[in-house]
């Protein structure tokens, strides 16, 4: 029988679900992945705050996107590709 | 019937994909070369790399066609610098210390995250931005990267690992 964290949450998530946990986080995980990490981590501690905490890190990577500066845009746009010979 | 026979996909203009995907190659040269100047440099002579072979293209995965031109000229750029080869995998360890898995100060954002993630190692740092950041599918990402899907998912595993080690370590203690 698999040991549920229920009382330490700060501890590492179970070396078995990190896979499964990641995959939940990013949206790459099938049907069944997805409901096996969300039943986990609902009754563990431990992995429901990797969970929360990785979802929160993935969306902070994506938001930290950022265009490059107007005059670096024109200068590519308009740069030497446009007469290759 | 003629009238339902499916018209042949029109190619679009090197030009309008090429004013599109700036912005893309731009951040994913910052991350490989870790400098504006560089960055813009290798993006240029991708553009031009890229507008000599537009004809022989085959249309397939564009972003991951042009990201491969771009993995190689920054690869010439870095060798006319005379820049050393970045430290492999081989030689980066996995996290250990104690207070690993503690609470990061969610207040770190923006060029913080980008300069804990630019700390790690090449081919940790590059499955990320193209995923996580540019959000593109493993498929077109291990493309653009010329290595197999499962090694891209095993490097996005360890490389998440990593980069949560570094923004620990970028906590004030």
């Amino acid at each position: 029988m698999l040991k549920l964290h229920k009382d330490d949450p700060e501890g590492p998530p179970c070396r078995h679900m990190e896979r499964f946990l990641q995959k939940t986080a990013d949206g790459s995980a099938n049907v069944f992945e997805h409901w096996y990490a969300k039943s986990h981590a609902n009754g563990c501690g431990r992995c429901n705050r990797f969970l929360d905490r990785l979802i929160e890190t993935l969306g902070q990577l994506k938001r930290a996107k950022k265009d490059p500066e107007s005059d670096v845009m024109e200068r590519l746009a308009q740069g030497s590709w446009r007469n290759p010979d | 019937m003629a009238l339902f026979q499916r018209k042949p996909a029109s190619r679009p203009s090197f030009d309008s994909v090429a004013i599109a995907e700036i912005p893309v190659l731009y951040r994913v040269a910052k991350r490989i070369m870790r400098n504006d100047s560089d960055a813009e440099d290798a993006v240029g002579q991708t553009l031009l790399a890229a507008t000599k072979a537009w004809s022989s293209f085959d249309g397939r995965h564009c972003r991951s066609w042009l990201i491969t031109i771009l993995r190689n000229e920054c690869a010439a750029i870095g060798r006319k610098r005379g820049s050393r080869p970045e430290v492999t995998i081989e030689e980066s360890a996995e996290p250990v210390a104690e207070d690993f898995w503690q609470a990061v100060e969610w207040s770190l954002v923006g060029d913080q995250l980008m300069a804990a993630l630019d700390e790690l190692p090449a081919d940790y740092r590059l499955p990320i931005a193209l995923c996580d950041i540019e959000e593109l599918g493993y498929e077109e990402a291990a493309e653009a990267l010329q290595i197999p899907v499962g090694t891209l998912k095993s490097r996005i595993f360890r490389g998440r690992k990593l980069l949560r080690a570094r923004l620990i370590s970028l906590q004030p203690s």
